[in-house]
């Protein structure tokens, strides 16, 4: 138990990630099945977006090299509908995974609520209204559990654009056969609904969830624990007080210690964390890049 | 009859022998004039009138007077127009007779002097290419590419009339918009006779709208003329796309908005354009029944694209407008409250955003325990 006592310190190469910075030890956040779905979801994503933004602003001068890049418009739409296809298989993964993780739980009420859970809560409303009030000097910053409201709401937007812009994609890749059962003008709504809730998605990730998540100043410049799995206990403490506070709490009660798996995690390799710091640094600058294509075809 | 003939026959060739004495020796004219140039410009080679269209004629019946030598100061050529006094006249009227008398485009400079070349001589091979070098000498800007379908087989004249010939702009041209379907459909009469009927030709022929600020395109408005563009081609459709813009703007505006002007824009080979869902001579008014865009004709023509496309898939928008409530009100909405919810939720979290960058600087500053 000498480990629990012990000032975790920072290599030298970590203060890049925020989420190594400060005292340990390391707190499992996510586990593998969800850091590879992130993976995918990143990987999924801006092959869509960069397949697919080219053919939303076909008259911006972009488009054209951009286009070129993939192999012409054609085969740019055959990797956008590989992509959505693949994005479609791990969601699926995604669905069985959490069944799985539900079905097999010890404490089925925790998966639903509480500080563990991931299903909204009526305390992400009033942290939602706190977190404004603490923006103008009114209080206190609300303390969040495993999962704050910005994170429940990353995740449901997620769900609500695979609904979105995955019904309308599916529509548009088969016109003819749903045009069995839907008129004509339907595929003209899908354009729509597909091309703005895209751009909706693709600003709202490369702008709102990189600055909550990457770059505001506490954090900046990468916080990696979506691809290391694991923070720092004083991370865990400042960004997931709650969830911390019931680490703490239940480690006291030795009884409860199968209900909650033990979340102390080995420090992250340096070649885990170069690849983050890799991977992380390409995926926002990829991002960024994309807003600034964006801002510049609406002048088109 | 055939004694005279026969004679005839003999006088002229002992004339043309007498003749060819002299003009067939280019050694034995230098002689004679000042320069050698001189003296090629009266060389008369036997074969090259044998060959020729004159090559019946003796030279006397263009040339009089000259029968003895040294020749008398009365011998005179006739002019052209005493035989062809049709074509002279047409020649009359165009363009090329107006001209000074230093620079004038006569008979000469198409049908050559003695090496007389006839419409059938003119219309292919050497003479063919050797009379569109000597017009595009001077008409430089209008020379053919070798791509042009037209580049090999066809004269100059063939368009710009042979003797009547106009500036392209002229009404009394032949590739004149009105005289187009006529001079194109000399040739391409299978497209000319159904293109009377189409929407652009028969306003172009009944003169309506030609007075309005809008012209009736003719063959060249989308197919070019200099160069003319092979249509079978997708670089020609594409661009045909721009020509059809030029005057159906709005109809430009919401292909370029649709799936098949995006793809078209960025290359796509495939993808419609307009001549493939409206044609391209036999273009009519989508209420009119015959129309390729008539209700009832929609699925055949949209399934030579689409195989399986029925009455519910051909009521898709090919030219949506998103703003235009009338057309398609649910489009409409959609379309506003996607804009709507977009400026929403960037709009309230972009706040939360800024604000939160705001309120951690000032903690920082003030040496808070966020910073």
């Amino acid at each position: 138990m000498a480990e629990e006592t012990r000032t975790y310190v920072a290599p030298a190469l970590l203060p890049l990630d925020s989420a190594q910075r400060g005292r340990g030890p390391f707190i499992w956040r996510f586990t593998f099945f969800h850091r590879l779905t992130h993976f995918f979801a990143i990987l999924s994503f801006y092959i869509l977006i960069l397949t697919g933004i080219p053919l939303r602003f076909a008259c911006a001068p972009f488009s054209g090299p951009l286009i070129r890049f993939w192999g012409g418009v054609e085969r740019a739409g055959l990797i956008h509908r590989a992509a959505a296809a693949f994005m479609i298989v791990y969601t699926f993964a995604h669905i069985v995974y959490v069944a799985a993780r539900v079905v097999r739980a010890p404490n089925k009420r925790r998966m639903f609520w509480g500080s563990d859970s991931m299903v909204p809560h009526p305390d992400d409303a009033r942290d939602f209204v706190k977190q404004w009030r603490w923006y103008f000097g009114k209080g206190e910053k609300p303390k969040f559990g495993r999962y704050g409201y910005l994170e429940k709401m990353d995740y449901l937007g997620e769900v609500w654009g695979f609904i979105i812009i995955g019904g309308s994609g599916f529509m548009l890749w088969f016109p003819e056969l749903f045009s069995r059962w839907l008129p004509g003008w339907v595929f003209n709504v899908a354009t729509v609904f597909h091309s703005y809730e895209a751009m909706i998605a693709a600003g709202f990730l490369f702008t709102i969830h990189f600055f909550n998540v990457h770059l505001r100043p506490d954090k900046f410049p990468l916080d990696a624990v979506m691809f290391t799995g694991r923070a720092t206990k004083d991370y865990m403490a400042e960004e997931h007080p709650l969830m911390m506070a019931d680490i703490e709490a239940r480690e006291a009660e030795p009884e409860s210690v199968k209900a909650v798996p033990d979340r102390r995690a080995p420090a992250p390799t340096r070649g885990q964390t170069l690849f983050a710091a890799i991977f992380g640094f390409a995926a926002w600058g990829i991002g960024l890049a994309t807003v600034g294509m964006i801002l510049w075809a609406a002048f088109c | 009859m055939a004694v005279l003939a026969l004679a005839s026959a003999g006088v002229a060739s002992a004339q043309q022998l007498d003749c060819s004495r002299c003009h067939g020796e280019l050694e034995l004219l230098r002689q004679h004039v000042a320069s050698l140039a001189d003296a090629r410009a009266l060389l008369v080679p036997e074969a090259v009138l044998a060959e020729s269209a004159h090559g019946g004629i003796s030279c006397g019946e263009c040339h009089n007077g000259f029968g003895r030598f040294p020749h008398p100061a009365t011998g005179r050529t006739d002019s052209c127009a005493s035989c062809h006094e049709a074509a002279a006249a047409e020649w009359t009227t165009g363009v090329h007779a107006r001209m000074d008398a230093t620079e004038r485009v006569t008979c000469s400079a198409c049908h050559g002097i003695h090496d007389v070349a006839d419409t059938t001589a003119l219309s292919q091979g050497p003479r063919l290419t050797a009379m569109n070098e000597s017009c595009t000498a001077c008409h430089e800007t209008q020379r053919l590419t070798p791509e042009d379908p037209h580049a090999q087989e066809t004269g100059c004249w063939a368009c710009h009339a042979p003797h009547s010939t106009h500036a392209a702009d002229a009404s009394l041209s032949w590739v004149a918009p009105m005289a187009q379907p006529r001079t194109c459909g000399a040739c391409h009469d299978a497209v000319s006779t159904v293109w009377v009927d189409d929407v652009h030709g028969s306003a172009l022929m009944s003169g309506n709208g030609t007075d309005g600020e809008i012209e009736p395109p003719a063959c060249t408005s989308c197919h070019g003329a200099h160069p003319i563009h092979s249509a079978g081609d997708r670089e020609f459709s594409v661009a045909a796309v721009d020509r059809c813009a030029a005057c159906h703007e709005h109809a430009a505006e919401t292909f370029f908005g649709s799936y098949h002007g995006k793809a078209t824009a960025l290359g796509s080979t495939v993808s419609a354009t307009c001549a493939q869902c409206h044609g391209a001579h036999t273009i009519l008014p989508d209420e009119h029944p015959a129309s390729s865009v008539a209700a009832s004709n929609l699925v055949e023509t949209c399934s030579d694209c689409h195989p399986q496309a029925r009455a519910s898939f051909v009521t898709y928008d090919s030219h949506p407008d998103p703003m235009d409530r009338e057309r398609n009100p649910v489009l409409f909405y959609s379309f506003w409250f996607m804009n709507a919810l977009l400026v929403g939720v960037l709009g309230v979290f972009g706040l939360h955003t800024v604000l939160w960058w705001v309120r951690l600087m000032i903690d920082r500053r003030r040496g808070g325990s966020h910073g």
